[in-house]
């Protein structure tokens, strides 16, 4: 059902989609798609909820939903119905939706299939379906989602390759665990394969921006998690620990640093965010259920907190200056960046306080002490950028030539 | 349908029969092997450093076909068939997407201001220097050649091909087959800054990947997702070019 569900949803979507614009004429035909789209994912997440079977059996492999795959699609598809709803209400930033919805075919059966290696290739069927989802609106660049593909074409050899060397541990040096955090590296965004992040961050759709960094990227951890928890030992193997941990590091840092420099008020979410991206690759360190909890709390306030600020930029008509003059949308933009950062009083603050106080028992002596200063150095760097230009709104503005002119009018 | 030589039945009419997949890997022993490889990094080359796109797509199409040959040598010759039409086909997804987009050439509407957009730089700047970029990347395409070569011949970094009854010397040549496509797959991913130019590397990596993973996994389900990844990849970078083309032409 999670697997044929969302494919037939896309379809029938996609069909009530081509219906409006061949009715645009028609008052709201515009906004039949994403009204569809919403019953769509309601409609699935109601079959998943009462669906009773939870394994089957395709061609000698078996695919199983456990209570973890079945709380994720729950949340995701939930998720994608508040994205399709808002969706209706700016209709110009719909043309993502039905790709999004099939995209949980290929994600649903990668978290499902045993052995977990073939969860890979459902994973790259999965990059390119969200590749045509960033482009759906023709606005971004081409560049942005090829950098992704690249990074999902990377990352399967590697994903192959951990799982043949967890039954042939001795056939390669490195192990399978290094090999996994390697994957894990290059599907998440971490340093230093990062170089999608930012850009896909200023130029997607707003409103795909929650599903693409949260939701998508929540089902790749819950896919790294079931290997984790199926493998124990793999956690505790130090070179996966030192190169998770220093990636996810320089990640924050990284974004602190960028959001610290930005001049320009677009420039600091896709810096926030990638200081995020780290934070969750950081939660991969974490051992067994307690690594998957703080996981799903960061990813989860992370697709919130991108939602708030979507819709802080989309309620001041899509351009700085309309923070300024809007001051609730710059409420709800500057809300979901600090949450991005995971102040308190946020929705990102569990799972950032939860991260912080496990990641000391992970490594001994100074070493913790040493990595909690330089994440916290990270999300000051963060929000020195935010208040910059927080301070810089409050400032008066002055108004373009042309935009005078058409007001005079 | 070729046809093997007819023998006369009892009527003495002469019946042909059809050449099946065991008949053609006879015919074509001469190329198998070694020279598969050797085949298969040639247009690896050919793919890195011709400039037209047509004949990046000449060559992806014979390097299938030479992968092919060396699949063979791993798998059963049925499913190197499969192999075979799935590359094809992947080619035959990029021509018609090529065809669609003009092989990357500006519309002949456009002034030479706007058509500038739509060609790729012809110099590339080093420092103070500004060099050809055929002569970048046949250097990089030189280097990276020596480097495959090199780690072909180490035994240190030999890849796990050979079944465990065979000896490793008979499928030796397979590491440079494999560490060909992958490097020259990820030079051709860096070196190409258009979708449908960079999706041939995309193509040659993957096709270095199957080669050594085949020898692992021979399931089927495996052996049909990777197809499957094949030809969605395929998907994504025509979509991709066709976005580019849309994206330059509004703006235009």
């Amino acid at each position: 059902m999670l697997i044929v569900g969302p494919l037939v949803g896309a379809v029938v979507v996609g069909l009530v989609g081509a219906l409006g614009r061949r009715f645009s004429h028609v008052p709201h035909g515009r906004r039949w798609m994403p009204v569809a789209a919403t019953v769509a994912a309601l409609a699935l997440w109601l079959l998943l909820t009462l669906a009773a079977q939870d394994e089957w059996a395709v061609y000698g492999r078996s695919l199983l939903l456990n209570d973890m795959g079945r709380t994720l699609f729950q949340g995701l598809l939930l998720l994608l119905a508040v994205t399709f709803a808002l969706t209706a209400v700016w209709p110009q930033e719909s043309p993502f939706v039905p790709l999004s919805l099939a995209v949980i075919s290929p994600l649903a059966a990668m978290v499902m299939i045993r052995p977990y290696a073939l969860g890979a290739l459902f994973l790259a069927l999965a990059v390119v379906v969200l590749v045509m989802t960033m482009q759906a609106d023709r606005r971004a660049d081409t560049g942005v989602a090829w950098r992704y593909l690249v990074m999902g074409v990377l990352a399967l050899p590697f994903f192959l390759l951990a799982g043949w060397l967890a039954d042939t541990p001795a056939a390669f040096p490195w192990g399978a665990a290094r090999v996994l955090a390697v994957a894990a590296i290059l599907v998440l965004g971490g340093f230093p394969f990062m170089m999608w992040v930012r850009p896909a961050a200023r130029q997607v759709s707003v409103l795909l921006r929650p599903f693409l960094f949260g939701g998508v990227q929540l089902a790749v951890i819950a896919f790294l998690f079931g290997w984790l928890l199926a493998k124990p030992g793999w956690q505790a193997d130090p070179g996966f620990q030192n190169w998770l941990r220093w990636s996810g590091l320089l990640t924050v840092l990284l974004g602190g640093l960028l959001a610290a420099a930005a001049r320009e008020l677009p420039d600091v979410l896709p810096s926030l965010l990638l200081l995020d991206v780290g934070m969750g690759l950081l939660t991969l360190l974490l051992p067994g259920v307690a690594g998957w909890e703080t996981a799903v709390s960061i990813l989860t306030a992370r697709s919130i907190s991108l939602l708030l600020a979507g819709l802080g930029w989309l309620l001041s008509g899509g351009y700085s200056e309309g923070m300024a003059q809007r001051p609730w949308a710059a409420a709800l933009w500057f809300y979901g960046c600090f949450s991005l950062l995971g102040l308190p009083l946020t929705p990102g603050f569990a799972g950032r306080w939860a991260l912080l106080s496990a990641l000391p028992g992970q490594s001994e002596g100074a070493g913790s002490v040493v990595l909690i200063a330089l994440l916290l150095l990270g999300a000051a760097g963060g929000l020195w950028g935010v208040g910059r230009i927080l301070l810089r709104l409050r400032e008066p503005i002055a108004e373009p030539e042309d935009f005078a002119v058409l007001h005079r009018e | 349908m070729a046809a093997a030589a007819g023998s006369p039945d009892r009527a003495g009419e002469q019946r042909v029969t059809l050449m099946t997949i065991f008949d053609w890997l006879d015919r074509l022993a001469f190329l198998r092997g070694e020279t598969a490889a050797w085949l298969v990094v040639l247009t690896a080359v050919l793919i890195v450093v011709v400039p037209d796109l047509r004949l990046k797509l000449l060559a992806l199409a014979g390097q299938y076909f030479a992968a092919a040959l060396l699949f063979v040598d791993v798998l059963d010759p049925r499913l190197a068939i499969v192999k075979l039409l799935v590359g094809w086909f992947v080619c035959l997804i990029l021509y018609m997407t090529g065809r669609q987009v003009n092989w990357d050439r500006p519309p002949e509407d456009v002034t030479v201001e706007e058509a500038r957009r739509w060609r790729a730089p012809k110099q590339v700047s080093l420092g103070r220097y500004r060099l050809p970029v055929w002569a970048v990347r046949a250097a990089l395409s030189g280097l990276t050649l020596l480097l495959v070569w090199w780690l072909a011949r180490q035994p240190s970094v030999y890849l796990p091909l050979a079944a465990e009854d065979a000896a490793y010397e008979s499928v030796a040549y397979m590491n440079l087959a494999v560490y060909g496509l992958l490097a020259f797959g990820l030079l051709q991913m860096a070196l190409a800054a258009r979708p449908l130019a960079g999706g041939m590397g995309i193509f040659m990596f993957l096709t270095g990947f199957a080669l050594f993973y085949s020898s692992l996994d021979q399931s089927l389900v495996g052996l049909g997702l990777l197809a499957a990844v094949n030809l969605a990849m395929a998907l994504g970078v025509s979509y991709l070019a066709q976005s580019r083309r849309v994206l330059i032409v509004n703006s235009q």
